[in-house]
């Protein structure tokens, strides 16, 4: 008894050490142990007393459970449903026939329990005599709606989401990769659930995406949401390299680092109602990713390997560019050189030149995707475990463009005790990307493809305007990541009612970018002066999230059928960005290339740090079961707070009341009914060090030395704080139909008061940039509709479906002050606002001064007249979502997937047409000669409102079909199953209101831009859109 | 249970509360060696990196107003890719340009300099006598000037709107403090004290020939001594800001700076530029790229040589204030030139340009005014002398009428560059600013 003492910790209770001592089973180990006066020997014994007590139950009678899961309707064995002894760690997963063993189960009166995502849970009582083996087999209903399923919710412990007052969807990741591949987390989540924005930003491979949850909730700070890795905060954001910090080539994400392959499911906590526990940076909604992991009690390993091999293909139009020579043209060759080469006296017909760049050799190609995988799971006793690697190559329809990825997963569980588990989780990935030169880079192929003129000329190559693919191709610009997510996570549940859970972990993200120039050898400078005599730089980013995260639940069975869950939650947050740059400028020769041997070299260096501490108190009290009500506030401080301001409260309160379990409740065709309501806030924390008003070290030159000096930096703003997320929802989840269709409605409106406005510094006083500034109000508010149904389960078809309805109305309330007007950005014009009234970055365009019946009205040269007013038009980000994804598998072993999403309610400025029909004045709108020349003089009057167009469009996103291997056939490979699946991805795209530019979903400027405008930009400008992909893919399970 | 569960809750917002309000104080501390709070600026260890800074300020923006001086005026066309950029040399200036023009670079030099040259007075032991303030408040000088050559009217330190002149008198102010504790300190260093010294003359002889003040200017320019010479020190680095920011303007596949028509046939050394024309990066503008002037180190007398990253340029000069006085004598201001001395000068710089020798029948200073912008091509000062010229009367001489580049149509009627859309929404001693239209008939953006 002594012994044990001292492990514990002395602020514990007395009562929590004498019912550790009376609940756990080291009462019985401990008369081993007889200390003889000596603190040592005390402290030994005790050690050696847990450590005898991890592996005690051999010492108890055991016996072992075994049987299979089938699904109701189909009659197949199901996988990867856990199966376990509810009380205690003991269980399975059922292998791909649904078969499960459950070895070292406590001799008695035991409840063995199913769960699976999407399946109703199943139990069966049973009495097990010591060394005996019993059989359980269950048969599973598909559940649309699953009341009981546990989620994360940021207090420990398993919590059912019937007591959640507030939503929170699943994603079944394993399953959706069970039916088509992903190749991030992104498209993962694309169109999944409801209220979740995933806007691809290119259609290069490694490029990452942008994810808004229930609307853009922030003008100036971020709009995406925070990452949990297994409980580990990790970065979500752009990955730095070079040419990325602008408009000039699109960013590598950090999500890249998640194999999907690795995931189990993905939890979305929506807005601040919901999201109150995890602090200020949470209030644009949490993603929570859990990993696969083994079961305890598994007996058997389970493996797997899965090998892909697919097509990367430009499947969306090919833009032709026109040219009609006129004879001033005809007569002038160094501007027209192929219009002077018609002659003299061309035809009509001759005089329409026509060019077509992108199908110039070395302007696309077809790219490639290559997969090889390997994982295993299983467990023993007291231990489980998830390991896997897996090899990700991908090149991209531009010759600069690869992806490559290795990445390996470690997950090992240890049941210490039969009260304490620790989980190690550790993931490592080792990325290669290079992303194409797009978008606003005056070097990149679709640039000088669009902007052809085919009247020449063309220095470097037919058909381009400035360099062509030639030149082009020899860009190199990589990024190689080496990725370290590992976290460790303890559950001690000293007694029955009292659950802590602490996690500490790290997420180090270190990158080497490298540029490279060779010399030039053309004598015409092709990449600019700066590089031409050879050019080599590196960046070196790093960047290192540390979690400590402490959660306790105290649970109690209070009087009048009550219930209580008391918790308190501790969280630490660190991130620390370190980034080096070296830059070498004159090399002797291509080979000799590393900075140090550079004629002229540079480094500079970069560091920030942000920090954050919160903690908080819950309370939670049920009654019957049924109804459920929360209460909690959280107390955060950052270190990005300006000096004149330190802590931060958030409150939050939710009902749930499970209505169909009262008796009195009798709706015909409804089987479970759960209202909810919630009301929370939470916090969007500002970037690091924008409080402070500083300077930053620079140099200059003093003859020709070099001198330490300064310049302005941050303006700051020393009240500086963060934005608070205020969010009410309501909504009900309910099962009808025999629990075959599955109902999840919510109704969401949230405010971000305080909100970061970011203003501009005033030059005047020598600051430049922007500084942040709490005034403004931002207003989501939206309905969110799921629909789970099965409305086909026989033996040999099977029907699931899924849709997903989303609405988002967002807008600016005000910038809160009179002095600041609306913002008015655009590429190429003004296009876009940020006004009161009107959704963030909304469009607003000009027209033609038109008389009552449309017409444009000509002045006295009978030109057009722009007229200048900005009208608003739309949105600039969808306002309507509708995703649909359906699951048909016939006799069992074929199975037929596809999903489609629609996004609608938004406009997208075309802006490379605009600047084709009136600067580069090559599209046929401009050159056909049958065309109506008022509505040419529209097209290239100024007027933006021609190029602003509805974007509604519905995309093929995934369609594939898989069949598994008869048994007898797999056999003869040894494996348990074969499965061999064709899959394509982004197949077809319909333009409901006839967008004229490729995909309406690519985004001009990158992750990595800083500025609340380009953040908003929604500029279609040379963006690489979204390519076809087919591949064929086996999995093997031995 | 209830009485446990409740001690145990207070246990652990006790440990909640002992560790947020306590321990991690220090837990939130950040560093950024990068940024220096304004505070620690007071600092008597930085008196040398604050006058490096006055450098550094001016000189990281110098080569950029060479080309903001060069693109609005008949000395260079402006090819770069951004269409509102190609607005301000076509002699468009508008707020929705952003922040195309060059206020923000200038506000910044001028406040900067300004600031520094404050602190290092309440940080030094003798500011009378203290070199280091000299130079600093030389160079804070020279913001004003600058900012009143180049902007209609703009703001101080988040003030209302002033007048070029008032910007003039401001810069005065600068340049006497420096020129007295220059001469006060002189014994220190006599070679540092006289070139600042001559620095801050050559800047009051060109705000006073602004402000039409001729006799002063005639006063501070004599004193300059001939071969006085002060540059912007640019290098041969891998680092952007220690570089001549022309050097890439001028060279590379996307070049975007060429010869204006106005500048070129003179066959004058110090304005040579590439014959061949080529396209600029806008894939528009045919250009003829600039040799380094005279007012760049890299210039030789016999060779062109291109632009480089290390071309240093002349931001004063002894020549620039015999300009001074040449000019100034010409208006009428006391103690300067003869008419013959004025000739002989013309003749002097004719003869360095393989000119002929000035007529007499003709106009003296147009004569002198083209040696001007030939000696002083690509200096920076030729949007300040087109606007002098006009203010004063003696004419209008800012490129019009139909473009070089004839996509574009008609010039505007732009002589200086505008405040920013920014600055009038956080400065509200500025809002209401209404620009006047500077867009020529028929033009839309």
């Amino acid at each position: 008894m002594v012994s044990t003492h001292l492990l514990l910790p002395k602020i514990w209770p007395r009562e929590c050490v004498l019912a550790f001592h009376q609940e756990g089973r080291m009462t019985s180990l401990l008369p081993r142990i007889r200390p003889r006066g000596s603190r040592w020997l005390a402290f030994a014994g005790g050690a050696v007393a847990l450590i005898v007590s991890a592996s005690g139950a051999h010492a108890q009678a055991t016996g072992v459970v075994r049987g299979t899961v089938t699904e109701v309707g189909t009659g197949s064995g199901l996988a990867d449903v856990q199966v376990f002894v509810v009380g205690s760690r003991r269980g399975s997963l059922t292998n791909r026939a649904g078969r499960y063993v459950i070895t070292g189960v406590p001799a008695g009166r035991i409840t063995v329990r199913t769960q699976k995502l999407g399946y109703a849970p199943a139990q069966s009582i049973l009495t097990l005599t010591a060394s005996d083996t019993l059989t359980a087999d269950f048969k599973v209903n598909v559940a649309a709606l699953a009341l009981d399923e546990v989620v994360v919710t940021g207090t420990p412990g398993a919590t059912e989401k019937k007591v959640l007052g507030n939503v929170v969807s699943t994603v079944k990741t394993a399953d959706i990769i069970a039916s088509v591949s992903a190749p991030n987390v992104a498209e993962v989540l694309q169109g999944r659930t409801a209220g979740v924005n995933v806007m691809s930003q290119s259609g290069a491979v490694g490029t990452g995406n942008n994810i808004r949850i229930r609307g853009s909730s922030s003008l100036s700070a971020s709009y995406n949401p925070v990452v949990y890795i297994d409980g580990i905060r990790m970065n979500a954001g752009a990955q730095q390299s070079f040419d990325n910090t602008g408009a000039g080539a699109q960013a590598t994400s950090a999500m890249d680092a998640v194999d999907p392959n690795d995931i189990e499911s993905i939890e979305v906590i929506k807005g601040p109602a919901a999201a109150t526990l995890y602090g200020a940076d949470a209030a644009n909604g949490v993603i929570q990713i859990i990993t696969k992991k083994g079961r305890m009690g598994q007996q058997s390993v389970q493996w797997t390997a899965k090998a892909e091999e697919g097509n990367i293909e430009w499947a969306l139009e090919r833009p032709k560019r026109y040219w009609y020579c006129t004879d001033a043209e005809i007569g002038n060759a160094t501007l027209y050189p192929a219009c002077a080469a018609l002659g003299a006296n061309p035809s009509a017909d001759q005089r329409m030149l026509v060019n077509d760049p992108l199908n110039e050799p070395g302007a696309l190609r077809e790219g490639s995707t290559t997969t090889f995988g390997i994982s295993a799971r299983g467990g023993g006793e007291r231990y489980s475990f998830y390991l896997s690697a897996d090899h990700d190559a991908e090149n991209g329809v531009l010759y600069t463009n690869y992806f490559k990825r290795n990445n390996g997963r470690t997950n090992f569980q240890i049941n210490l005790l039969d009260n304490l588990d620790v989980a190690v989780n550790a993931g490592y990935a080792r990325t290669d990307a290079q992303t194409p030169l797009s978008d606003n880079s005056s070097n990149s192929v679709l640039r000088n493809a669009y902007r052809d003129r085919p009247s020449g000329p063309w220095p470097w190559q037919f058909a381009y305007r400035g360099l062509g693919p030639n030149i082009i191709n020899q860009y190199q610009n990589q990024v190689q990541t080496e990725r370290y997510i590992l976290g460790t996570t303890a559950n001690y549940q000293p007694m029955s009612w009292f659950h802590n859970r602490i996690t500490l972990g790290a997420d180090i993200n270190n990158q080497t970018a490298r540029n490279f120039y060779g010399i030039d050898t053309t004598g015409r400078q092709p990449w600019g002066a700066t590089v031409a005599n050879g050019y080599v730089a590196y960046l070196l980013p790093t960047t290192h999230i540390w979690t400590v995260d402490y959660a306790g639940t105290a649970n109690a069975t209070l009087p009048k059928a009550l219930t209580s869950a008391s918790s308190v939650g501790v969280q630490y947050t660190a991130n620390t960005f370190d980034e080096w740059t070296t830059i070498g400028q004159g090399l002797v020769a291509n080979s000799l290339n590393l900075v140090g041997s550079a004629a002229a070299r540079d480094a500079t260096q970069r560091k920030i740090e942000q920090k954050s501490f919160g903690t908080y108190v819950q309370e939670q009290v049920g009654w019957r079961d049924r109804l459920f009500v929360t209460g909690a506030v959280r107390v955060d401080n950052n270190s990005a707070f300006g000096r004149n301001f330190k802590l931060v409260t958030y409150p939050k309160a939710s009902v749930s009341y499970v209505i169909s379990d009262e008796p009195f409740f009798h709706l015909p065709k409804v089987d479970q009914l759960k209202l909810r309501a919630a009301w929370g806030e939470a916090g969007n924390a500002p970037a690091p060090f924008t409080a402070d008003r500083a300077y930053e070290a620079t140099q200059t030159a003093v003859g020709e030395t070099t001198v330490n000096a300064l310049q302005t930096s941050t303006y700051g703003n020393p009240n500086l704080r963060a934005e608070t997320g205020n969010e009410i929802e309501v909504g009900f989840d309910a099962s009808t139909l025999s629990r075959r269709l599955g109902i999840e409605f919510t109704y969401y409106n949230k405010k971000t008061q305080d909100a970061l406005v970011s203003l501009p510094a005033p030059a005047s006083t020598g600051f430049l940039g922007t500084y942040l500034s709490n005034i403004g109000e931002i207003s989501n508010v939206g309905l969110e509709l799921s629909l789970n149904a099965t409305p086909i389960q026989w033996p040999n078809l099977s029907w699931e479906s899924n849709v997903a309805i989303t609405t988002n109305h967002n807008k600016l309330v005000t910038f809160g002050t009179e002095a600041f007007s609306n913002v008015i950005f655009g590429t190429f014009a003004n296009t876009q606002e940020f006004a009161p009234g009107y959704p963030l970055g909304a469009y607003f365009a000009t027209d033609v001064k038109r008389d009552a019946s449309g017409k444009p009205l000509l002045d006295t040269n009978g030109k057009v007249q722009l007229d200048p007013t900005m009208n608003f038009l739309g949105s600039s980000t969808p306002t309507r979502e509708l995703s649909f994804a359906n699951t048909i598998t016939l006799f069992k072993n074929v199975r037929l997937y596809g999903y489609a999403d629609y996004k609608g309610g938004y406009y997208m400025w075309d802006a490379i047409k605009y600047v084709n029909d009136r600067i580069d004045l090559n599209t046929w709108a401009v050159n056909d000669p049958n065309a109506d020349p008022i509505e040419v003089q529209v097209l290239q009057s100024g007027a933006t409102k021609p190029d602003i167009v509805r974007a509604d469009y519905i995309k093929l996103r995934e369609l594939s079909v898989a069949y598994t291997l008869p048994q007898r056939l797999t056999s003869h490979l040894s494996a348990k199953s074969v499965t061999i699946a064709l899959a394509g991805r982004n197949l077809a795209i319909w333009k409901l209101k006839g967008y004229p530019g490729l995909d309406p979903e690519v985004e001009f400027w990158n992750q990595t831009s800083t500025t609340s405008t380009a953040r908003f930009d929604r500029t279609d400008y040379l963006g690489i859109p979204m390519q076809r992909r087919f591949f064929v893919s086996m999995n093997i399970a031995f | 249970m209830t009485s446990r569960l409740f001690r145990w809750c207070l246990g652990a917002l006790f440990v909640a509360a002992a560790l947020g309000g306590g321990a991690c104080q220090n837990a939130l501390d950040v560093n950024n060696p990068q940024l220096i709070p304004e505070g620690d600026l007071n600092d008597p260890q930085l008196v040398n990196v604050l006058q490096n800074t006055a450098i550094a300020a001016l000189q990281t923006s110098y080569s950029e107003f060479v080309w903001y001086s060069a693109i609005m005026t008949d000395e260079a066309l402006n090819a770069t890719n951004d269409y509102r950029s190609g607005e301000l040399s076509q002699r468009i200036v508008e707020l929705a340009q952003g922040n195309a023009g060059p206020y923000n670079q200038l506000s910044r030099y001028r406040a900067t300099s300004d600031s520094v040259a404050s602190r290092i007075k309440a940080l030094v032991p003798n500011p009378g006598t203290d070199l280091r303030l000299a130079r600093a408040l030389a160079y804070a000088g020279y913001g004003y000037v600058f900012l009143a050559e180049f902007l209609c009217t703009a703001p101080i330190n988040g003030g209302p709107l002033i007048t070029n002149d008032s910007m003039e008198v401001l810069a005065l102010n600068r340049f006497s403090q420096a020129m007295t504790i220059a001469t006060a300190g002189r014994s220190s260093s006599p070679l540092a004290a006289d070139s600042i010294a001559n620095f801050a003359r050559v800047g009051a002889a060109r705000a006073s020939l602004n402000l039409g003040k001729l006799t002063e200017a005639i006063t501070y320019a004599s004193a300059v001594d001939t071969g006085f010479s002060i540059q912007a020190d640019y290098l041969a680095s891998a680092n952007t800001s220690l570089q001549n920011s022309l050097w890439t303007r001028a060279n590379g596949q996307n070049k975007q700076i060429g010869v204006h028509p106005l500048m070129q046939n003179l066959k004058d050394p110090r304005v040579r530029y590439v014959t061949k024309a080529v396209l600029g990066h806008n894939q528009l503008t045919l250009l003829n790229v600039p040799y380094s002037p005279r007012t760049f180190s890299t210039f030789t007398y016999v060779d062109s040589t291109l632009i480089a990253q290390n071309s240093k340029i002349e931001i004063a000069s002894g020549l620039e204030a015999r300009y001074v006085i040449a000019e100034a004598s010409l208006g009428g201001g006391a103690g300067g030139w003869s008419t013959q001395q004025i000739t002989d000068f013309v003749n002097e710089r004719r003869a360095y340009g393989k000119e002929t020798p000035y007529d007499p029948a003709t106009d003296l200073f147009a004569a002198l005014r083209d040696e001007r912008r030939r000696d002083l091509y690509l200096g920076a000062r030729r949007l300040g002398d087109l606007r002098r010229y006009k203010a004063q009367g003696v004419g209008d001489f800012f490129p019009s009428g139909q473009h070089p580049n004839k996509e574009w149509g008609l010039y505007g009627s732009a002589t200086c560059y505008i405040i920013t859309q920014d600055e009038m929404s956080v400065n509200p001693n500025v809002a209401g600013y209404v620009p006047p239209s500077t867009r020529p008939p028929g033009y839309s953006p």
